[in-house]
């Protein structure tokens, strides 16, 4: 039970991927900062679609004009992100 | 306040010398211990080349800081684990590594982490 | 209510981690969790710096670090051997060092690493930025 939160694109690093690779199933998953771009990243969205627990901070995907546009990701605010971290055991930063 | 002992897991992602993450790190892993911490330390994607011999930073002005990793132990560290994927892509055998470690596969590093109860990686 | 421990291990501006590291530890304190400290390691040191001038149509982090440790009684800890490899040095270091420029100043502490050991054995959650 780990919330694995990444903060880079996974255009320009691999944390992303890499995460992907070691995520149990019942982990969940943040992206924030230039992570958010990751919905836009066609070989890894589809990956991120599969997953049961995906969040993508609010407002770091509105700062960069990135939508979600599927049901299965949902959408935290940092106050939804700091009841995340608790709900989780512990939170990774990758 | 009180100071009781914690579980905690130190996670190196990044390769020496071309970043400070590996030094801060095993300066962290020390402290931590020294604070009377359970420390455990683990080894992935590129934080593999950390434990790689030979280095030879003296030629970049850089700390060997590596040498410090077969002392761990001495600071009750005894917990070290390295992802074997990491070091397969790597083309590394573990015999070229500074220390004895134990190998964990991709998916072992989410059930060794759920025992641990705080995480830092660098 | 449960007790966080935030490491901020990034630069304030280069990278937006910091920032974020604020905006958690404002939305945390704000829904009553309490933080238990700040700990600023690595390039987060340089979040101490005193000298920061933040123009004035720019988030100013500095101010808000400050204002938030006043606000809801939060630590602001700055690992001593990590700041001062990046010229983040207190009065005292200035004093002992014969340099008379320092960069440190309340509500932000010079500590080692033993405290950040300490908060986050008291604390239910750590979370590093």
């Amino acid at each position: 039970m780990i919330l694995h939160k990444i903060s880079t694109s996974p255009f320009t690093h691999l944390a992303l991927e890499h995460c992907l690779l070691r995520l149990h199933s019942s982990d969940g998953l943040l992206l924030t900062q230039d992570a958010v771009y990751g919905l836009r990243h066609q070989s890894l969205y589809s990956k991120l679609s599969e997953l049961r627990c995906v969040y993508v901070l609010k407002e770091d995907a509105h700062a960069r004009g990135v939508a979600v546009e599927n049901d299965k990701i949902q959408l935290v605010d940092y106050a939804e992100f700091v009841e995340l971290s608790l709900e989780y055991e512990k939170v990774m930063s990758w | 306040m009180s100071q009781s002992t914690t579980s905690i897991a130190i996670i190196n992602k990044s390769a020496p010398y071309g970043s400070s993450n590996g030094q801060e790190s095993l300066d962290m892993a020390l402290a931590m211990s020294n604070f009377a911490q359970d420390v455990s330390v683990f080894f992935m994607d590129d934080g593999v080349f950390q434990l790689l011999l030979p280095q030879d930073p003296t030629t970049i002005d850089a700390k060997a800081y590596y040498k410090t990793f077969p002392a761990l132990e001495f600071y009750d560290i005894e917990n070290i684990y390295v992802c074997k994927q990491s070091l397969i892509q790597r083309s590394i055998q573990t015999s070229q590594l500074c220390i004895p470690v134990t190998l964990m596969e991709f998916d072992d590093l989410s059930k060794l982490l759920a025992k641990q109860q705080h995480l830092m990686s660098f | 209510m449960a007790s966080f421990t935030l490491l901020v291990t990034s630069a304030p501006f280069s990278e937006q981690s910091a920032y974020s590291a604020y905006r958690f530890a404002l939305a945390a304190a704000q829904a009553k969790h309490s933080i238990n400290g700040i700990f600023f390691y690595q390039s987060g040191t340089l979040n101490g710096s005193s000298l920061q001038i933040t123009p004035s149509n720019e988030f100013d982090l500095y101010s808000a670090w400050k204002k938030l440790s006043q606000q809801y009684q939060v630590p602001l800890m700055v690992c001593v051997s990590a700041a001062s490899k990046r010229g983040i040095t207190t009065a005292e270091d200035a004093q002992d060092s014969d340099n008379p420029h320092f960069s440190l100043a309340a509500p932000f502490e010079s500590v080692g690493l033993g405290e950040l050991a300490t908060l986050i054995s008291n604390s239910d959650r750590l979370l590093q930025f």
